[in-house]
């Protein structure tokens, strides 16, 4: 028994030892991805040493069907950028907490890049989006939080290793919704529209209600993710280009009324403010372009045409080079 | 507890280092007791239901000892409907019950019976056979009864082939729980070497190939008949790797501690007829519908009317043993009738055999091959399917996939044009996460499957790998544990096997 115990340490310390130099050394170099998507991308970018990375979430590579360019926007910044190299990690739904997770990885990498381009999505700070079961990436940012893990993170997702902890589909439904400071409803109220009396016009208002007319607390988990990437990136000496991502503000007045540009503004102002504090511009987007500029296939939506996407790439390539 | 589970990883070599390190007189209990942990990290009040069958059949087996003539057939009677019953109640009540009611709503009958809302206990469908097994061995004088509950018990709920069999035979299994095992380092290794394979075959073969699967299963119609081709000959690797997988490594964590379980598998896909196939494929159940239902029935000593009867009645009962869906039914119908017209085509056989004795050898295997693989991929479309009309529509796809991608590799071939084979290929890599590169890894792991089962269906695979240097052998156990934790599937996946 000694002489299998003495034979399996030494196997389990050479596979140990071989996976920390897989992911280290191979992973990246692979033109797939071994572990995560998410965190096996970082590795790759990092080690490629791309002097901006790009985090977003799915607006940054929707292409709706009528467009003829599908170039994401982190293509046409790439495109009109040739000396600078960019690749974006981005995900549907990824939010301030995994770019803050994300940032948080980078800051123990031996590789860094020279800057970050962070999209605040004003949707995102909605129940809609901030208390969605799928959307909250709880492996993804405990990995990325445990450096030392991520190594692993294949085999303990594989054998469901880690179990973080989950936000129920009953929390989610009771999350309350707010109109301003004022609760309206909860998030069931807003999600299972039956009501056959309801006319095209009342669901649209709904949900421009329930995406966007929320009063930005600054307690927000996302704004608290927000303040820590900007003190990490300022200690780790990275660049930080933030904006707001584009709403259809247009769409947002004509149904819900004068109500929503006060709202959205005064949640925009407060963003900025937090930036601004830091001495980071604020490029804020939120009401530059028209409802001409979004995709209606589905819902009034955050997603981009291909105006709207070549739009957001030359203002984040102005910002770059003011900076 | 699954297998490919956090908990099996701890669970295992704490179980197996205590096993060792106890006297051997609380061994049975030790064992009892971390099969019931093993067993209720699932559901575990429905450990009741697995307590309910062992004491039925526990006493039973005293009880058919005990009696003399008719009582003895009376006590069988009884634990059978009663094991029966536990298992048709949790299994099969919701299917029958649909489909009176369909009955019902056809001819404007009232139909006042509800659906239960009832979860399959796992494994429920393997360890209520291995319970009957042991009353009918008993009943047939082949067997002693266990008179000591605990080692009964632990007879049903020995927790390697507790949830998926392999379905063992007390005359195998019981008294194994009498002998004194010792950590012997070999077998051990034997063991752990099978639990490695195991392990590679269902994470990364099966749970690899299981998203391309899922993706063209789950809605056939979005696909072409080509995809719906590949999906179905990766599904027929996918079953076989994740239930041999299953079954590799609870042959292998029982040899570790000591015990000797039934093989499952022996290389089905080698197979060069029907009959042969089904000596290869879970041969656990088949034996047992074999030895206690096909030969008692008369097996093959009868009419060949009786005999066609017999059989069609042993695979519709296996199809639905394998779950309350017609989809499973037909699929055991389907290989009742290949049997049949397998026995039938050999009235003709002297001619067959007359007409092939033209060609080489090796030409007769590959088409005796061919047709047993293309039968038995065509009965998994139909094991698959989500319900008759999809099994349908998979069937038919299958053949003119089939043809299709025939066509465009001759086409490809005789026009010195890859024009077809590029545009059959965009077809297939339809299902595909992300990049094309899928396709060719998949195929890698099929690769790698095949050269491995041709190595253990010539030599056997475990000799092979013992009789290797050492360099070697650590080589290949690290490949298979890295490839396990590096290109595993993305995800956990149960075994397909569990929900039966």
């Amino acid at each position: 028994m000694k002489r299998f115990l003495l034979l399996l340490t030494i196997f389990i310390t050479c596979v140990f030892s071989a996976q920390i130099m897989i992911n280290k050394l191979v992973a990246p170099r692979l033109p797939f991805t071994l572990g995560i998507p998410g965190i096996s991308n970082l590795d790759k970018y990092l080690y490629l040493d791309y002097k901006i990375l790009y985090f977003g979430d799915s607006v940054i590579k929707y292409s709706g069907p009528k467009d003829t360019d599908k170039s994401s926007i982190s293509e046409l910044l790439a495109k009109s950028s040739p000396t600078t190299s960019i690749a974006d990690i981005s995900s549907p739904a990824y939010h301030l907490k995994v770019f803050e997770a994300m940032l948080n990885y980078i800051s123990n990498s031996s590789h860094k890049p020279e800057a970050i381009i962070i999209p605040v999505n004003l949707r995102s700070f909605s129940p809609s989006w901030d208390m969605a079961p799928g959307d909250q990436f709880e492996n993804e940012i405990f990995y990325l939080n445990h450096h030392f893990l991520s190594y692993f993170s294949k085999p303990l997702n594989i054998l469901q290793a880690i179990k973080t902890k989950a936000l129920s589909e009953e929390t989610f439904m009771a999350t309350p919704v707010y109109y301003g400071q004022e609760k309206i409803g909860i998030v069931k109220n807003f999600t299972d529209i039956k009501n056959p009396d309801m006319s095209e016009e009342d669901i649209l208002k709904n949900k421009y209600i329930f995406y966007y007319m929320y009063d930005l607390s600054e307690d927000h988990r996302f704004i608290r993710s927000l303040k820590k990437i900007i003190e990490i990136a300022d200690k780790t000496n990275i660049k930080l280009y933030v904006y707001i991502t584009p709403i259809d503000f247009e769409g947002g007045t004509k149904y819900v009324g004068s109500d929503f540009a006060e709202q959205t503004k005064n949640n925009t102002k407060k963003i900025c403010a937090i930036l601004e504090i830091n001495n980071l511009p604020c490029l804020n987007l939120a009401f530059d372009l028209d409802s001409g500029y979004f995709d209606f296939d589905e819902f009034p939506n955050e997603h981009l045409n291909e105006q709207g996407r070549k739009y957001v790439a030359d203002k984040l390539k102005e910002s770059i080079a003011d900076k | 507890m699954l297998f490919n589970s956090f908990s099996y990883f701890i669970f295992f070599p704490i179980v197996v280092a205590l096993y060792f390190t106890i006297p051997h007189k609380y061994r049975t209990v030790f064992l009892l007791l971390s099969s019931c942990i093993f067993y209720m990290a699932f559901v575990p009040y429905y450990i009741l239901i697995l307590f309910a069958v062992i004491l039925i059949d526990y006493y039973a087996g005293i009880k058919i000892e005990e009696s003399l003539g008719s009582k003895r057939k009376a006590y069988l009677l009884l634990s059978i409907i009663s094991t029966c019953i536990v298992l048709m109640f949790f299994k099969y009540f919701n299917f029958f019950n649909a489909n009176l009611l369909g009955i019902a709503n056809f001819f404007g009958w009232n139909y006042p019976i509800g659906f239960l809302k009832i979860i399959l206990p796992i494994g429920l469908s393997f360890h209520t056979f291995q319970s009957l097994s042991y009353v009918i061995e008993v009943y047939w004088k082949k067997q002693k009864a266990e008179h000591n509950f605990l080692t009964y018990s632990l007879y049903v709920m020995f927790f390697p082939q507790l949830v998926a069999g392999p379905i063992e035979r007390p005359q195998n299994l019981l008294h194994q729980f009498y002998e004194r095992h010792y950590f012997e380092y070999e077998r051990v290794i034997l063991g752990l070497r099978k639990m490695l394979w195991g392990f590679f075959k269902k994470i990364v073969i099966a749970d690899n190939l299981a998203l391309y699967v899922s993706r063209v299963f789950d809605s056939p119609h979005d696909y072409s008949s080509p995809t719906i081709f590949i999906a179905i000959f990766f599904f027929a690797i996918q079953i076989y790797c994740d239930f041999s997988g299953y079954s590799d490594i609870a042959v292998g964590s029982a040899k570790v501690m000591g015990f000797n379980l039934m093989e499952n598998f022996k290389n089905p896909y080698f197979s060069l007829s029907i009959p042969e196939f089904w000596r290869r494929w879970h041969i656990s159940l088949f034996t047992w519908f074999k030895d206690y239902i096909y030969i008692p029935l008369g097996g093959s000593r009868v009419i060949f009317s009786r005999w066609c009867f017999n059989i069609i009645l042993v695979f519709l009962l296996s199809g639905l043993w394998h779950g309350a869906n017609w989809t499973y039914i037909i699929w055991g119908l389907l290989h009742g009738f290949f049997l049949v017209g397998y026995r039938l085509a050999g009235i003709f056989t002297k001619k067959i055999s007359n007409f092939l004795q033209l060609f080489p050898s090796a030409f007769k295997i590959f088409i005796n091959w061919l047709i047993t693989f293309l039968l038995v991929l065509n009965s998994w479309a139909i094991f698959r399917a989500k319900n008759i009309s999809d099994a349908y529509y998979l069937l038919i796809n299958f053949w003119v996939g089939l043809f299709n991608i025939f066509k465009s590799i001759s086409a490809s071939i005789i026009h010195f044009n890859l024009y077809p084979l590029k545009n059959i290929l965009q077809k297939i890599f339809a299902p595909l996460p992300g990049s094309s590169f899928y396709f060719f890894f998949y195929l890698g792991l099929i690769a790698i499957l095949t050269i491995v089962e041709i190595i253990d269906y010539k030599f056997n695979l475990l000799k092979i790998v013992s009789i290797q240097r050492r360099w070697i052998r650590w080589l290949i156990y690290f490949a298979a544990v890295l490839g396990i934790m590096n290109i595993g599937g993305t995800r956990q996946l149960e075994f397909i096997y569990f929900q039966f």
